[in-house]
């Protein structure tokens, strides 16, 4: 059980998975166990936000700018999309 | 498969795959090595029944010969001709599907592709091992090593990727190029193309491997300077201890070619430069190649990741069915085909099939109305799809 993300956790896509881009969506295939996932447009963003170690509070300032979303909206929503992801092995926490 | 033409495309493809005396010739070896009079031995992809045949003539008791292709046929025509039906049981099926009734002292498979893993051999070898493999047992090849080296390989590059970049008749292709550059083609790449030492990218032990997963990197020092293209990628199979078999430019000892897994752009590089390059895939259906060009005078630090996930255009309908959570409601074809299998399972013939679904009123649960059946002719086609597929 890894400890919950807070707003100063560093996220990086994890080297185990495939991504493609799809008509504004994106779909990941988990290398280590073959499952297939896909995310609506704004999970998109987050994952291309995470291509490269970001923390957890500029991915959702980020997304609540693009989105127009306030503070809270944003992390709740980045964060529930973010620990999903980790519990799935498709994003690690440095 | 029967009513078909593709006989032709079978029996040339298995012409290709016998006539390959070197690798052939080294299964044999091992087959002789490995199979001791009255063992029992499984022969996973057994085409024509070749290396099942081989085993036999070693001396084993029993040979399971799997194939899930409708090459089978010509498998069990040649075990009937030969008067092996009494040691050699042809299984028309996935392997990961099959039962034995007995555990086996070999398993012997030659589905490695050019770059070792493309045909899913880790999660078949994972499989049969698991199931059938005595803990005395032993599995031909032992050991599948995928090796690498950085390439500068201008004609295939400009046939299979390049080519997508231009126009042709007068009509735009080049959105399709991305596309193709995420792609491992055949490349049957010449030793002056390699533009570093091979490097050995990992090996995977058939023996020990627990999931069908392949992560393996390598680093070169260029020997040369050129333009890279990409990464050529080729397998060095251990049969047993003392056999090896690859497919390699160097050395090569069967017909299949090598691959390669191009970057998305060509980069000029010089002598003494360092790539790496780092390779990961799910049992040899998704790939993903991560190359790093580090900079040189002049010449930027260069970065690629790429993925097979990228090499064809995705629809996210497609995609959604693939996840776990996915809901679906029965197709209209769905439904139809259900309809013939429950009629199947009442025990009737495929007359008595066509017959009863003819008379049914058309409801947009039956199968006439359900995939738009116009004519007696295609509801007889589905129901025998259905049979030949589901009995």
């Amino acid at each position: 059980m890894s400890a919950p993300l807070t707003s100063d956790s560093i996220v990086v896509a994890a080297d185990d998975q495939a991504s493609a881009d799809m008509e504004g969506q994106v779909a990941i295939v988990n290398l280590r166990t073959g499952a297939c996932y896909t995310l609506n447009p704004v999970g998109g963003e987050i994952w291309r936000l995470i291509d490269q170690p970001r923390s957890v509070g500029a991915v959702c300032r980020a997304i609540g700018e693009q989105y127009g979303l306030s503070p809270q909206q944003a992390e709740q929503d980045v964060l529930a999309l973010l620990q999903e992801l980790v519990r799935e092995g498709l994003v690690l926490v440095q | 498969m029967i009513f078909s033409t593709e006989s032709a495309r079978i029996f040339e493809y298995h012409a290709f795959l016998v006539g390959d005396a070197g690798r052939l010739g080294a299964f044999e070896q091992a087959i002789g090595h490995s199979v001791k009079p009255g063992q029992v031995v499984l022969d996973i992809g057994t085409g024509t029944g070749v290396l099942a045949l081989m085993a036999c003539r070693a001396g084993a008791r029993r040979v399971y010969a799997v194939e899930a292709g409708a090459v089978a046929g010509l498998a069990r025509h040649l075990v009937r001709n030969l008067g092996l039906e009494d040691r050699i049981q042809v299984l028309e099926e996935s392997s990961t599907r099959v039962s034995l009734a007995e555990e086996v002292d070999v398993i012997v498979t030659d589905t490695t592709a050019n770059f070792g893993l493309e045909g899913g051999l880790l999660g078949t070898v994972i499989d049969a091992r698991d199931r059938f493999l005595k803990s005395t047992g032993t599995i031909i090849p032992r050991s599948v090593e995928l090796v690498a080296a950085p390439v500068e390989a201008p004609r295939v590059y400009a046939d299979k990727i390049d080519f997508w970049g231009r126009s042709h008749h007068g009509l735009d292709f080049s959105p399709l190029r991305s596309c193709a550059a995420n792609n491992l083609f055949g490349a049957d790449l010449s030793p002056g193309s390699l533009l570093a030492e091979p490097a050995a990218l990992g090996t995977v032990l058939l023996t020990q491997v627990a999931e069908p997963v392949f992560r393996g990197q390598a680093e070169f020092t260029l020997k040369r300077s050129g333009v890279l293209h990409g990464i050529g990628g080729w397998m060095r199979c251990r049969l047993t201890e003392a056999i090896t078999l690859t497919n390699g430019p160097v050395g090569r000892q069967v017909d299949y070619v090598q691959v390669l897994l191009p970057i998305e752009e060509p980069i000029p590089v010089q002598a003494g430069q360092r790539v790496t390059a780092s390779v990961r895939s799910h049992d040899g259906r998704v790939w993903r190649w991560q190359v790093q060009i580090e900079s040189a005078p002049g010449a930027p630090a260069r970065r690629f990741d790429q993925s097979t996930l990228r090499g064809f255009p995705l629809s996210p309908d497609d995609v959604e069915r693939q996840t776990g959570d996915f809901h679906a409601p029965l197709s209209a074809r769905g439904r139809a085909e259900w309809a013939i299998l429950e009629l199947i399972q009442q025990g009737k013939t495929i007359d008595q099939i066509e017959a009863e679904l003819r008379g049914r009123p058309g409801t947009a649960a039956t199968p006439r109305t359900a995939v738009g059946l116009a004519s007696a002719r295609q509801l007889a086609g589905l129901v025998r799809s259905v049979v030949a597929r589901c009995t």
